[in-house]
């Protein structure tokens, strides 16, 4: 079936707008608010003065009253980049609609989201490594120079989510709100590159999309497995008995990669590709919280 | 037991094999199946090691099957045949006696019982695929089963024989064996107790086997009884008795009458003699039996039963008046008659006779009648004219006619009949006037002229000739022999018959009452409403009453019986069959693995 990339799902997120919870990041002023206080329009506490403090942020009132130096806080108010990271991996030719076409259709989302809450919007594709790297400014019309790109971007390689997401972490200045839209299935894990990405206070959102082959395998008999990716094969015969020990192998590795991500506080979210990206952003990550 | 190939030049063609083995190593081995990963699959790998083995099983298993289906194609092209030497392939045949003799107790539990062994054993020795067939050779021959594979079908029908009485027919079965499916060499077994003498056909292509049962001699029979009127009162018994053994024999012979003893006299008899004896009885109707009290090993000829019937005809005379046909009918001795001018339909079911006087009807019941001036529109005949002043001029010498000369008997008027089932007996001068109509069902005499239009009612012959004509149509002998069938013209729809076995109620289809089981000896009565007619069975049979083994026939081919013939077992209809069978499973895996990709 031909995959033909659109902006319909465009239309349809015109009225929402992207939250990201735990954001601590400085630079330019944006429109979030950060839970940092310092330079601001809006006063949110006091605290006494230290050496070193700019003299015009002392609240001379509190001084006529109780002879106390007293500094004023304001909140400060922060902007927010958000990395897009798309797995363009041959794995991700599986599923019907493709894993990547799915995982385009994220990306154009989140990174539309992004662009109306006026939020400056980076996009790459990985396999092994980056590629494919754009940078979109706060203008809703960028989104076309991503649509382009995303249109161009073909499934192949290896994955390598550890490599990549150290390459990309520490290319990185500013914290902010990082997407990796990916199967997760890295020969090389993906552990260390998620808890790098934490550590350097990045908010992560991983999107794991799986094909339902992958849920249900529909083959049977003798056989050689051939690795997309790899182009490793494996004689095998599968019955009905090796097809449930793989389900459970599966639902293990899934619930590994859950539980991880709740122990370092990365937002997860699984999909299959049957579930129209539509129904995911409008129904799912709106109740769960990721949107608004 | 041995294999051969009818066409073994299409065995080359097992060559074929090599092709298909270079085709099956050229192309790709298996089904590829691309999958995002193999990071699962891997660790399923390891950690279920006995997936390896079973990997392995079906391995390959497509090239077997194309193998193993040319292997049986070639094979049955080259039509192998197993060939098993011996007897084992001729068609067999049972031939088994079961005449009265057989009922003897020379042998325990009796002949009969010991030859259903014999040819029980010859059945279970022979292989289950050979053809048998069995017969029965009593008076008459009977097909129990025709050639069959079914060999415990031939068993239940083995063990269910039982002895007939009769006399037996080994002679008709031989006949009959050769012509069943003639050039095929059959293996013939007889079964008797060689008391009466057969032969085979001397160039026959059969193997004839004979099993002669029994051994002993030692019977006294009752081979023949009688009993005749002597005049109104008094019947003559005649009893005709046989010693068969060797030795003198003195018993007491015992007449019963309805169950009573009348009479009871020491007979002694020398061994090989025939003793008659003539005993007066009342000449009235009644069951007469009579016993020998002997005990010898054929104990079922030692009785006979005897049955006088007296004729008691319920007459219907259907007339509109004629007073000399209601003297004559009335002058006949212990008749009923009734006369009416009219008839209804009951009456055709409650009289044994019915005479119609010119009233002649459209049709009748089964029954018997005379039809005087005419007959029914229903037996199909045409008047062709009419004739007057003519006389009797002859007649045929028939029972009817019998002590009844009506020579020159003058006839005013009479028509002229005319029918393919009439049978004349009574001509005029210008031709018949007088027929008999004789059907399964319907007895008819037919007078074509009225006999007030005659003067033959003067005359002594009238009243016989209506006697004789009743006595003809309702007389009937009671003495029949064992499987003979008993057949009564009756209109009734239920009729009973009482047989030594017991009484069961009978529909009447057909207007004849026909019984044909009438293998058990004693007395059979049927009744039919007030109608009952009582009928013997007895063996009387001097050659079933000596039971002594006396005719012993050779083997035919009893020292040739290893070599005889052959078995030709051809395996290529099986072969082809498997074959297709693999050829199907091959389609079928082979479109599952389609779906895999």
């Amino acid at each position: 079936m031909r995959e033909e990339l659109d902006l319909s799902i465009i239309e349809k997120l015109e009225k929402l707008k992207f939250f990201a919870k735990r954001i601590k990041i400085g630079g330019t002023t944006g429109e979030r608010k950060s839970p940092k206080v310092g330079r601001g329009s809006e006063f949110a506490d006091y605290r006494n003065y230290q050496i070193g403090d700019e003299l015009r942020y002392i609240d001379w009132n509190i001084y006529a009253r109780l002879e106390k130096f007293l500094i004023k806080l304001f909140e400060e108010e922060e902007d927010l980049d958000i990395h897009i990271l798309l797995d363009s991996s041959s794995s991700m030719r599986f599923g019907s609609p493709s894993k990547l076409f799915y995982g385009k259709k994220l990306s154009l989302a989140f990174a539309y989201l992004g662009l109306s809450s006026w939020e400056k919007v980076r996009f790459a594709s990985f396999q092994e490594s980056i590629n494919n790297l754009i940078s979109l400014e706060r203008k809703r019309e960028h989104i076309f120079n991503l649509f382009n790109l995303l249109k161009t971007i073909k499934p192949s390689g290896i994955t390598d989510l550890n490599n990549v997401l150290k390459q990309y972490i520490s290319w990185q200045k500013r914290r902010g709100v990082l997407i990796i839209i990916s199967d997760f299935f890295s020969p090389s894990g993906y552990k260390e590159g998620l808890s790098l990405g934490r550590y350097k206070k990045f908010s992560i959102y991983a999107i794991q999309i799986l094909g339902e082959e992958e849920i249900n395998p529909p083959f049977k008999g003798d056989i050689w497995l051939v690795d997309s990716e790899t182009n490793e094969r494996k004689e095998i015969f599968i019955d009905e008995n090796l097809i449930e020990i793989y389900k459970k192998e599966l639902d293990n590795s899934l619930k590994e990669l859950e539980e991880f991500t709740l122990k370092y506080g990365i937002e997860y979210l699984r999909t299959v590709t049957s579930l129209p990206v539509e129904e995911l952003l409008l129904k799912y990550l709106r109740v769960s919280g990721w949107i608004t | 037991m041995n294999i051969k190939f009818i066409n073994p030049q299409f065995l080359w063609l097992l060559s074929l094999i090599s092709i298909i083995i270079i085709l099956h190593l050229i192309r790709p081995k298996r089904i590829l199946v691309y999958i995002s990963t193999l990071l699962l699959w891997e660790k399923i790998i390891k950690e279920n090691p006995s997936g390896k083995w079973f990997k392995k099983l079906p391995k390959n298993i497509l090239l077997y099957l194309q193998i193993l289906t040319l292997i049986l194609l070639v094979l049955s092209l080259a039509q192998p045949q197993i060939i098993f030497k011996g007897n084992i392939n001729l068609p067999l045949v049972l031939i088994i006696d079961c005449s009265a003799s057989l009922a003897a107790r020379d042998i325990l539990p009796s002949r009969f019982e010991n030859i259903k062994t014999e040819a029980l054993k010859v059945l279970h020795k022979i292989p289950f695929w050979r053809p048998v067939a069995l017969i029965t050779a009593g008076k008459k021959i009977e097909i129990i089963s025709s050639f069959t594979s079914r060999h415990n079908l031939i068993e239940k029908n083995i063990k269910e024989l039982r002895v007939l009485y009769t006399k037996n027919n080994i002679e008709s079965a031989i006949e009959l064996v050769e012509s069943l499916i003639p050039n095929t060499p059959k293996e013939i077994h007889i079964f008797s107790d060689g008391n009466a003498k057969f032969s085979y056909p001397p160039n026959s292509i059969n193997n004839y086997y004979i099993h002669i049962i029994g051994k002993g001699g030692d019977n006294i029979g009752i081979t023949r009884a009688e009993i005749i009127p002597k005049n109104n009162k008094i019947a003559e018994l005649f009893i005709e008795i046989s010693n068969f053994s060797d030795d003198l024999k003195k018993f007491p012979l015992e007449i019963w009458g309805n169950d009573k003893l009348w009479s009871k006299v020491e007979v002694g008899i020398k061994p090989q003699e025939v003793k008659k004896l003539v005993f007066e009885v009342p000449y009235i109707a009644y069951k007469l039996v009579i016993k020998l009290r002997i005990r010898d090993q054929l104990e079922e000829d030692n009785t006979a039963y005897l049955f006088l019937p007296i004729l008691k005809p319920r007459i219907l005379l259907v007339s509109p008046g004629n007073p000399f046909l209601e003297k004559a009918l009335k002058a006949i001795p212990n008749s009923h008659i009734d006369v009416k001018s009219y008839i209804i339909q009951e009456d055709f079911l409650n009289y044994d006779f019915i005479v119609f006087d010119r009233l002649i009807p459209e049709y009748v019941f089964p029954g018997n009648y005379l039809f005087i001036g005419s007959a029914p529109k229903s037996f199909d005949f045409e008047v062709i004219g009419k004739i007057t002043k003519t006389k009797i001029v002859s007649w045929e010498e028939n029972s009817i006619m019998s002590l009844v000369y009506p020579l020159n008997i003058n006839i005013n008027s009479s028509l002229i009949l005319r029918s393919s089932d009439f049978k004349p007996f009574l001509y005029c001068e210008k031709g018949p006037i007088g027929f008999i109509y004789e059907k399964k069902d319907i007895f008819a005499l037919i007078l074509s002229f009225s006999i007030l239009d005659t003067d033959w009612y003067f005359y002594d012959s009238f009243p016989i000739f209506i006697y004789n004509t009743i006595k003809y149509a309702l007389s009937y002998n009671s003495q029949i022999s064992p499987g003979e069938s008993i057949i009564i013209r009756d209109g009734n729809p239920i009729y009973t018959i009482e047989t030594p076995k017991g009484k069961k109620e009978y529909e009447n289809i057909g207007g004849v009452i026909e019984f044909k089981d009438t293998f058990d000896l004693g007395f059979y009565i049927i009744k039919s409403r007030e109608k009952e007619k009582i009928f013997a069975v007895n063996i009387f049979s001097k050659e079933e009453s000596n039971i002594k083994p006396r005719f012993i026939l050779k083997d035919k081919t009893k020292d040739s019986i290893n070599e005889a013939g052959f078995i030709n077992l051809d395996l290529s209809p099986y072969l082809l069959f498997l074959a297709f069978i693999l050829f199907i499973i091959e389609i079928i895996i082979f479109l599952g693995g389609l779906k895999l990709k």
